[in-house]
């Protein structure tokens, strides 16, 4: 096993609240540690655990592919490991959700021969379940990025909670934008109204960050999705519009099953 | 200014039942920070709190593409390979030609 290792670890989505006790003491041991959080109060609060905290943030450029940024990112990353470091990357929420560079630069760093792995952190995901009173295990909940929900024919079901991610950035093919407007959620409108009425409810969510803010619960008509206010935090959720059905033929197979048995 | 982040810290740990029975605004740590970071801290003005800690105050944070990059590298690779391919048939069809005028 080569020298220097990788440690991709969570810092949970609320200054303060939500970073495990592991997470935080392997930020206060590396050697270098590599920040990406959601605010820049989030950051200095990373620098306050570790004399060498570098941000990841000036790889973010508008008008430059993020894909080139998530690169760059994974290669600062491993050029630390490379060079013999115990080296941590701190990110904001869980570090293995919809989260590409971490995952990336463990597998590469693991196919390297170094040691890498990741600490699990409360993520947007977590919060939401707990903000909104929602129970994925009660109608069954379906998760995309928002783009890739446009450029793929994703099968719906309608009986489940969907939430799509990263909402404010919908439908940006070239990855270099911040935000997209009104004509990118008119066009994701209508992917959504094929499964849903344009009058259903939908919810617009951002989790907190810091302690001192308010987690943003918005319902708003799904038609007036193109008109609404988003952010890059900003979470689309769309609770079931239909019951369940019940599948007939396989209940009475298992009736069947279960009188032989 | 590390005390404004101390101050943070602590309101992400203090639990709904503190809140009810005490302010935070009298939190004797808050009371010697600069009255304009107290006001901040008690009316969540975040703007304000990034000007006084001289954070950065546009940051991006999605960090998952929409398209899988390990999978459009592969289909590149895969489309080169292809081209490439098609070229060295080429470059061994005009050889042959070549061969056969010269015969």
């Amino acid at each position: 096993m080569q020298h220097g290792r990788l440690v991709c670890v969570g810092t949970g989505m609320t200054l303060g609240a939500h970073i495990s006790p592991l997470s935080r003491r392997y930020i206060e041991q590396a050697d270098v540690v590599f920040v990406l959080v959601a605010d820049g109060i989030s950051e200095q609060w990373i620098e306050s655990m570790n004399a060498d905290v570098r941000s990841l943030q000036p790889f973010y450029q508008e008008g430059k592919s993020r894909l080139q940024s998530y690169k760059e990112m994974v290669k600062v990353m491993l050029a630390e490991v490379q060079a013999g470091k115990n080296v941590v990357g701190a990110f904001y929420g869980h570090p293995g959700v919809f989260a590409w560079v971490p995952h990336k630069a463990i597998a590469i760093a693991r196919e390297q021969g170094y040691q890498a792995h990741m600490e699990p952190g409360i993520s947007a995901e977590d919060c939401l379940y707990a903000d909104l009173g929602i129970d994925p295990g009660t109608y069954g909940c379906q998760h995309y990025e928002a783009s890739q929900f446009m450029f793929y024919q994703c099968t719906i079901n309608p009986s489940a909670y969907l939430v799509l991610w990263q909402i404010g950035v919908a439908g940006d093919k070239s990855l270099t934008r911040f935000s997209t407007g009104i004509s990118y959620r008119k066009l994701l409108l209508e992917a959504l109204q094929v499964h849903y009425p344009l009058d259903h409810s939908v919810i617009l969510y951002e989790a907190i960050g810091l302690p001192l803010q308010k987690a943003r619960i918005d319902c708003v008509l799904l038609k007036d999705l193109p008109v609404s206010e988003f952010s890059l935090k900003t979470t689309l959720v769309i609770p079931p519009a239909l019951s369940m059905q019940p599948n007939r033929e396989m209940l009475k197979r298992l009736a069947m099953l279960n009188e032989q048995n | 200014m590390t005390s404004i982040i101390n101050i943070l810290e602590k309101m992400g740990q203090t639990t709904a039942f503190e809140k009810e029975r005490k302010k935070l605004s009298l939190d004797s740590e808050m009371l010697e920070l600069p009255l304009e970071v107290q006001q901040a801290l008690n009316h969540g003005n975040v703007e304000q709190l990034n000007q006084i800690l001289q954070v950065r105050a546009q940051v991006v944070c999605g960090l998952h593409p929409a398209e899988d990059p390990d999978q459009e590298d592969k289909e590149k690779d895969d489309e080169e390979d292809e081209d490439n391919k098609h070229q060295k048939l080429a470059q061994l069809k005009s050889a042959g030609d070549k061969l056969r005028h010269a015969g």
